[in-house]
Parts: structure tokens; sequence; C-alpha cells
């Protein structure tokens, strides 16, 4: 079959070659395999892992939520109910009932007052239910925290948003409105801004908030570097509910906030 | 003039075709290249069969067609894998192959085979050897896909198709060229034998990945309805 005993050793070493070959693809393909579960089950920790850090967040900004609604029940009892516990006790030392008249006016005066009292425990029982809050939605509750605001400065607040607020479950509603708060608090801790704006926009794939203030505003570097938990957190937490967040702020130029929320 | 494994053969290219003008376009990068493949494959090997119909298929010579089929199935392929690879050095070297493939089929096409006499052989296997080190690349560097396993996943089975078909037809070409003075008819007989049920792999293979990305297209569908 074959002529030269050089023919036979090429055909020879032609077979090896394929052999080797042969084995060498069988080698990479098994290899790609388990590359390929590898990276596999990297993705799946990693979910995991993202999972893990999602409820942890979800809890923490939870109890954040929680302990806001403490301050602010405080600052309620305080500035609110207290000055008006204050005026019915005032009321009631000046009465005398030498005058059936006046008396008579004291009384209804503080009736009134007593009925004002009462109103504004039942409000404040109603409105710093923070649970609620976040059950009835970003909408409601981007309400809720400019009415807290405007009562503790004046401030001019602008809230602008549209009629409809699309569907966001829960888990991220929480850790959204713990956003808002944080932002919220910082710029009324530190901006000294004259006016707030709040713009929320819709469009099918996003939700975009825009937190705007007119103040000192400060430098996002030294910030970062000086450490404060409440602008990280921003930053991760965005991360985890799947937001873009960026932060533009100018020393004396005031501050931009925006958050965009994939829907 | 068709055996009964000509009509297998036939079958499944055509369920192929069919199959890759059913398959999702937008969720199957680079189909467009496979769809243009296997109509012209099976065009140009329609034509061969027509073409050696006197002679009883084991015995039918190579014919002048695969001198241009074999250089349009590389380059055809290779696009297609291209759409897959992610490093720019491995796109450049694909590029550039092209260049080099088609020197090197035309000086063996000129000076080394007889044009359309011999089976071109080695232009034949310097394209399949580019093509395993593309599609091993491939499958080396796949992509994770969070929503599909790995065997429910088209570019995978493409890979591994190319690459029994090819490590096969690579093998067996060294081995070609000397039969084929010493003992023709078994060496055609070898090469028909081998190229077909190769091909079934491989048609088989195609087939199943075109299926694969039409059932991702239902399931898709139904999970965003
Ligand atoms: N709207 C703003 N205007 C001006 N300065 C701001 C504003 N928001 C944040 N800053 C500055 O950025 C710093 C960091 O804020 P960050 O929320 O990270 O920390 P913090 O509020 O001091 O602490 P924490 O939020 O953990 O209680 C603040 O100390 C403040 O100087
Ligand atoms: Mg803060």
């Amino acid at each position: 079959m074959f002529n030269t005993s050089q023919e036979v050793s090429e055909v020879f070493y032609s077979v090896i070659g394929g052999v080797v070959l042969m084995i060498f693809l069988a080698t990479i393909f098994i290899l790609s395999i388990i590359r390929y579960q590898n990276k596999e089950r990297k993705y799946h920790d990693e979910k995991k892992a993202l999972n893990d850090k999602f409820s942890k967040t979800l809890l923490q900004s939870r109890l954040e939520i929680k302990e806001q609604t403490l301050q602010q029940i405080g600052y309620e009892l305080h500035d609110n109910l207290g000055q008006v516990a204050s005026l019915i006790k005032i009321h009631l030392n000046l009465l005398s009932f030498e005058d059936e008249d006046t008396a008579k006016q004291e009384v209804d005066n503080i009736k009134e007052l007593t009925k004002q009292l009462i109103m504004d425990i039942k409000q404040l029982s109603i409105s710093l239910n923070s649970e609620r809050v976040v059950q009835l939605g970003i909408s409601k509750g981007l309400e809720f925290e400019v009415e807290q605001l405007k009562k503790i400065k004046n401030f001019q607040i602008k809230l602008t948003k549209p009629s409809e607020f699309p569907d966001i479950d829960s888990n991220t509603t929480i850790i959204l409105y713990r956003m808002i708060q944080e932002i919220l608090n910082n710029t009324i801790k530190y901006s000294k801004a004259k006016r707030i704006s709040i713009d929320v926009t819709k469009t099918e794939k996003k939700l975009t908030l825009v937190f705007n203030d007119d103040g000192i505003g400060f430098d996002l570097k030294n910030k970062l570097k000086e450490g404060g938990s409440g602008l990280i957190n921003l930053n991760t937490r965005a991360r985890l509910i799947n937001a873009d967040f960026k932060i533009k702020s100018k020393i004396d130029e005031g501050t931009t906030i925006i958050i965009e929320v994939q829907l | 003039m068709f055996d009964f494994t000509d009509i297998i053969y036939y079958i499944l290219l055509l369920s192929a075709i069919i199959l890759s003008l059913i398959a999702p376009k937008d969720h199957f990068r680079g189909l467009i290249y496979l769809r243009i493949l296997l109509i012209v494959g099976f065009c140009s090997e329609l034509s061969v069969d027509l073409i050696n119909s006197n002679y009883k298929a084991v015995h039918a010579p190579p014919s002048p067609i695969h001198y241009f089929y074999i250089p349009f199935e590389y380059i055809m392929l290779s696009v297609f894998l291209k759409k897959y690879l992610k490093v720019k050095l491995v796109k450049t070297l694909i590029n550039f192959s092209f260049i080099i493939y088609v020197l090197v089929a035309l000086y063996f096409s000129i000076f080394y085979y007889s044009f359309g006499k011999d089976y071109p052989g080695i232009i034949y296997n310097f394209g399949i050897g580019f093509l395993i080190i593309w599609s091993s690349l491939l499958l080396f560097n796949l992509e994770f896909n969070k929503k599909v396993k790995l065997i429910q996943l088209p570019i995978f089975w493409i890979c591994t198709a190319i690459i029994i078909l090819y490590s096969g037809v690579f093998f067996y070409n060294g081995v070609y060229n000397y039969l084929v003075d010493a003992r023709t008819e078994l060496a055609y007989k070898l090469r028909r034998n081998i190229n077909l049920n190769l091909n079934f792999i491989f048609y088989i293979l195609l087939c199943y990945s075109f299926i694969c990305s039409i059932r991702h297209k239902k399931s898709a569908k139904s999970s965003t309805l």
C-alpha cells in the first residue's frame, strides 16, 4: 500500500498528530465546560451575597425610618403639642371666677385649645406611623416629608410630581424612602438653603427624582474622604435598588442630587 | 443517483435551513451568516450531486465547486464566530486570516492542485485549523448567560458542532493525501463516509441550537406577558 518507509512514517506521524489534536480539543472542551460552570457558581454566589446585602439594608433602612419617626414625634411633641398644652395651662392660670362673662370666655378658649390639642394628637398618631407612609408609597411619602420640612423652618419648598406614580415594590420603596429622608436631612442640616425643590418625573422606563437646593454646597471628594456614612450609604443603596445616583455640588452654588430608578 | 444516506443528508440540511429561518434573528447574533451558509451549502451540494449524477456516489470525484465553497464556508463561519468573540486582538486576527486564507487558497489552487480534479484538502485544512482555534477560544471564553443553561445555549452547540465536524475532517484530510494515490477508491469511500457521518452530527447539532433559540424566544415572550 505504501511505497517507501518515509511514506509510512509520514502516515504514522499524521495519525499520531491527529490523535494528539483530538485529545487536545477534548481537553479544551472539558475545561471550557468547567470554566463555564465556575462562572455560573460565582454568579450565584454573588447573587446570594447581593440578596443578603439587600435584606440587611432593608432592615437598616426600616430602623432608620423608625428612628427618624421618633425624632419627628419628639419634635412635634415639644414644638406643637407642648406649645398648645402650655397655652392651656396659661389660660387656666388666668382663669378667675369673679366676672362670670370673662370666665365663660376663658373656658371657651380653653375648650377650643383642648380640641386643637386632641386633633393634633390624632394627627400625630396618624401621620407619624412610618410603616403607613411606606404602604402609601413614594408619592405620599414625599408629600409627608415636605410637610414635615415646612414645619421645621421657613424654607421655600417646591414639590412637583406626576399625577400617576408607577408601582414600585415595597422593599425598594422602603430603601428609596430612606434615601429621600437622608437627602432631605442633609439639606436641612447643612445646606443653609433658602429654596429647595424636589422634581419627580416619570417615563416608561424610569422614575427620576431631582433634589435641588441653593445652599452652601460642598466638595464631594473631601466629604467622602472625611467620612459620614450618609453619602456613602446613599450610593450603595442606590446600587442595591438598581438606581442611578448622582451628586452635583459646588461650593456656594448649592447641591443637586439625582436618583433614577429603573422600572 | 441519490442513495438512502444522501436523502437523510438532504433532509437534515433542509431541516437546518428551515429551522434557521424560523429562529429569531434578534435573539441570535450573526444568524444571517448561518442562513446564507446553509442555503449556499445546499445549492452547491445539490449541483455537485447533479453534475456527478452519472457516477455512483461512492466513485464521485471532487468538483470545482468545492474550490469556491470551501473558502466561502470558512469566511462565513469565521464572520459568525467573530460576532461572539470579545477580544479585539482575536477579531483582528480573524480579519487578517481572511487575507492569508485567500492567498493560500489561490496558491494551492493554481500551483498544487489541478483545479477541480483534486480534492483541495490542504486548503480545507488550512481554514479548518483556524476555525477550530476560533471556536475553541470562543468556547473557552463563553459569556455567562444568567437566563439560559449552558446546554441550552445555541452558541455552545454551534462551537461543539464546529469542533466535532472539523477535527474529524482535519484528521482525515491528512491521511487522504496518501491514500488517494495508493488506493483511490478506498480514499473516496472513506472520505464520503466520514464526511457524511460528521455532517449528520453537525447538522443535528445545528438544528438543536436553532431549536434552543426558538424555545428561548417563546419562553421570553410568555414571561413578559
Ligand atoms: N445639601 C448639602 N448642602 C451642603 N452640604 C452638604 C449637603 N449634603 C451633605 N453635605 C455635606 O456632606 C457631609 C457628609 O454628609 P453625610 O450625610 O455623608 O454625613 P453626615 O450627615 O454628616 O452624617 P450621617 O449622615 O452619617 O449622620 C456633611 O457633613 C455636609 O458637610
Ligand atoms: Mg447625613
